[in-house]
């Protein structure tokens, strides 16, 4: 096979009343994970890489050669373009064997019949599944369908490879034992590679590059540690298990949370804090603070059922910590749930920094007796709990 | 103390006798199955003789002895070959016309589609009799294309072993049309996607991948076809007649048996029964599963 070419996807598919609109370009020997909830356009995305659906404006391209091209009007079939395609639901052919599936590509593309076999048993072989090649896809279980279907794309030797939530369907042991063949093999494949999942551990385990689309536009990408550390959307931060707070950069290196203001107007300094932010942001930049649930601080109020009037006062300054001047807030718990040696609480503030955001702290166990479903809290952010970092333009 | 009933159960006796000691509980109650409601059995096996018992009774009353000799009887025979031609042919017809068909109703994305996949069932539940009259109405001599082919080709259709085979192909055409068209969508696409995806040309995919997964579908259907022609009478009656040797099929002969030779009606309703069941047990499955004409709604 000639040296294996990069893939760049610039424009948009229409599906239904929806649109996907990304420019996304894959590197040869690359592994990017789409990532993003249901509906997001995902799919829709790699069915267009692999030839199923037709770009509604823009171009694809692999290397030199052009697959897809709105305005030109060129759109190359999929049966031509050598797209490794691996499905949710497997779709092995059940009047064939496994052998006889595997075998398909490359008879399809001409190979005689002889070679087309010994190819699907070398294959078999390395997905660990050779002792199947006689059996029908009907008694086959979900991870092993999926490892016969991955022998499959790979079969033909593909220039590109797309996986379309191949993990989704299995449970839970059938998984781990994919996710392993395919870290193995993606990781040894030559040419460009998407991974369409809704898991984060999946895309952190098997990707170079994490691309997070929300409502068909990309909004973030980058590599995994860098998602991990700075999300940049309530889903990614939601996805992490981290709470995701907006403010601005005030002056020194200080943030100001919104919504933390006074009703005069921001006191720079004030009702601040000194959160470690990155070279010295110009003031009135906007950040995004992500605060982990272990660093949020809850103090029961006092007589607090639905006290209507304290709920209005953010920046109530009963109960300060020692000396930290930092802000805080009045939220509801709306849950707790015991989760190992923790507790997970839910709040949700009407007014204030999370106000309309809900968040999650999660705090010792001890706290069990004395918080309940309806109570009111007052949030505090511990010190070194949060960090801040420029929110995205839009 | 009593356990609480359940309903549709008698209430339950006291699980503990007065002097304290347990008492035993109904059988049905301790497996914890609902107990089939008595008011229920009743009708329902009342039902079930009202269906098998018939049937049971023909097969009882059959005059097994004499069964060859009845089988050999020219009149019998003749009609026995004319069915056997009749439903083969008017198989074949379902088959050429009713692949392509339903390959129509299953893939074009059509207004109306719904509309057009109604009226092709209904030969399914229109009275058959009904059917021999449009039949006869439209291809008569008198009906339009009828009347064409009598003057430009000088053909008659109506009393003719023709209208036989008309007459069956409309009531069993629409039984594999429907079986051929739920299998052609429920999971062709997905297979022909991911056979692109693998490098097959169109064609390979039509030879490959869907005729091979449509192929048990179409015979199906085309069994069932065949068994619903054989078993035609009301339209073959109106459009093509009762006439022996010609048009007189083996549903024919049993009504026309039934006034001069009752134990001849009754060995021929006696085989037409055993084909009826060897066809029921040949498609077990596939007949009452996802697909099948009684899935229609759909």
């Amino acid at each position: 096979m000639t040296a294996p070419s990069g893939l760049r996807l610039a424009g948009t598919v229409r599906r239904g009343a929806f649109t996907v609109d990304v420019d996304l370009a894959v590197g040869p020997g690359e592994v990017v994970a789409l990532l993003g909830p249901n509906g997001a356009g995902k799919s829709t995305l790699v069915r267009t890489v692999a030839g199923l659906e037709a770009l509604a404006t823009g171009r694809l391209t692999h290397g030199e050669e052009t697959w897809d091209d709105a305005a030109a009007q060129v759109h190359r079939p999929a049966s031509r373009r050598h797209v490794g395609t691996v499905f949710q639901d497997h779709r092995l052919f059940p009047h064939l064997t496994v052998l006889e599936n595997v075998a398909f590509g490359p008879r399809a593309l001409g190979t005689p019949r002889a070679g087309a076999t010994a190819t699907a048993h070398a294959w078999l072989d390395r997905l660990g599944v050779a002792d199947l090649a006689r059996r029908r896809p009907t008694h086959l279980s979900g991870g092993q369908a999926q490892r016969v279907a991955l022998a499959r794309a790979l079969a033909t030797d593909p220039g590109v490879l797309v996986l379309d939530e191949p993990l989704a369907a299995l449970d839970a042991e059938a998984r781990a034992h994919v996710r392993r063949a395919l870290a193995e093999h993606l990781r040894e494949f030559a040419g460009p590679c998407v991974l369409v999942t809704h898991d984060l551990g999946d895309a952190l385990a098997l990707a170079d590059r994490i691309v997070v689309v929300e409502d068909g536009r990309v909004v973030q990408s980058g590599e995994p540690a860098d998602l991990l550390d700075r999300p940049l959307t309530a889903y990614v931060a939601r996805l992490l298990g981290v709470n995701l707070l907006h403010g601005t950069a005030g002056a020194e290196g200080a943030v100001v949370l919104d919504g933390a203001a006074a009703p005069g107007g921001p006191a720079p300094g004030a009702r601040g804090w000194d959160l470690p932010t990155p070279e010295g942001l110009a003031p009135g930049t906007a950040v995004l603070v992500a605060v982990r649930p272990s660093a949020l601080r809850l103090a029961p109020v006092p007589g607090g059922d639905r006290d209507d009037a304290r709920a209005d006062r953010p920046d109530d300054r009963s109960g300060d910590g020692p000396g930290d001047g930092r802000a805080g807030w009045t939220a509801t718990v709306t849950s707790v749930t015991p989760w190992g040696e923790h507790l997970q609480v839910e709040l949700a503030a009407r007014t204030g920094p999370a106000a309309e955001v809900p968040m999650t702290a999660e705090v010792a166990v001890s706290m069990l007796g004395r918080l309940r479903v309806g109570d009111l809290v007052e949030v505090r952010i511990a010190p070194d709990g949060a960090h801040a970092y420029p929110a995205p333009r839009d | 103390m009593t356990a609480p009933a359940r309903p549709g159960t008698a209430p339950a006796r006291p699980t503990t006798a007065p002097d304290g000691a347990a008492r035993p509980v109904a059988a049905v109650a301790r497996t914890g199955r609902p107990a089939v409601s008595r008011a229920a059995l009743v009708p329902a096996l009342l039902g079930l003789a009202f269906l098998v018992g018939p049937l049971v009774g023909l097969v009882a009353r059959a005059p097994w002895a004499d069964l060859p000799a009845i089988l050999a009887a020219p009149a019998v025979r003749q009609s026995l070959v004319l069915s056997l031609w009749t439903s083969t042919l008017a198989t074949a017809v379902a088959v050429v016309l009713g692949v392509p068909l339903a390959w129509l109703l299953a893939r074009a994305a059509l207004p109306g589609m719904r509309w057009l996949r109604a009226l092709v069932t209904l030969p399914l539940v229109l009275p058959p009799v009904v059917g021999g009259v449009a039949l006869l109405t439209v291809l008569g001599r008198t009906g339009p294309v009828g009347g064409l082919l009598d003057r430009w080709l000088g053909i008659t259709l109506p009393f003719t072993p023709a209208a036989v085979v008309l007459a069956q192909a409309f009531v069993a055409m629409p039984f594999l049309v429907v079986t051929v068209e739920g299998a052609l969508r429920s999971a062709d696409r997905r297979f022909e996607e991911a056979a692109a995806c693998l490098g097959a040309s169109r064609s390979t995919v039509l030879l490959r991948v869907t005729l091979p997964l449509v192929g048990p579908s179409v015979g199906a259907g085309a069994v069932l076809a065949w068994a619903r022609a054989l078993g035609e009478f009301g339209a073959t009656v109106t459009f093509a007649g009762s006439f022996p040797g010609r048009t007189q099929t083996l549903p024919l002969t049993v009504y026309r048996a039934l006034e001069s030779d009752p134990d001849a009606a009754i060995a021929l309703s006696v085989v037409l029964l055993a084909v009826c069941v060897a066809v029921l047990v040949g498609l077990r499955g596939r007949w009452l599963g996802p697909g099948s004409p009684t899935a229609v709604a759909r």
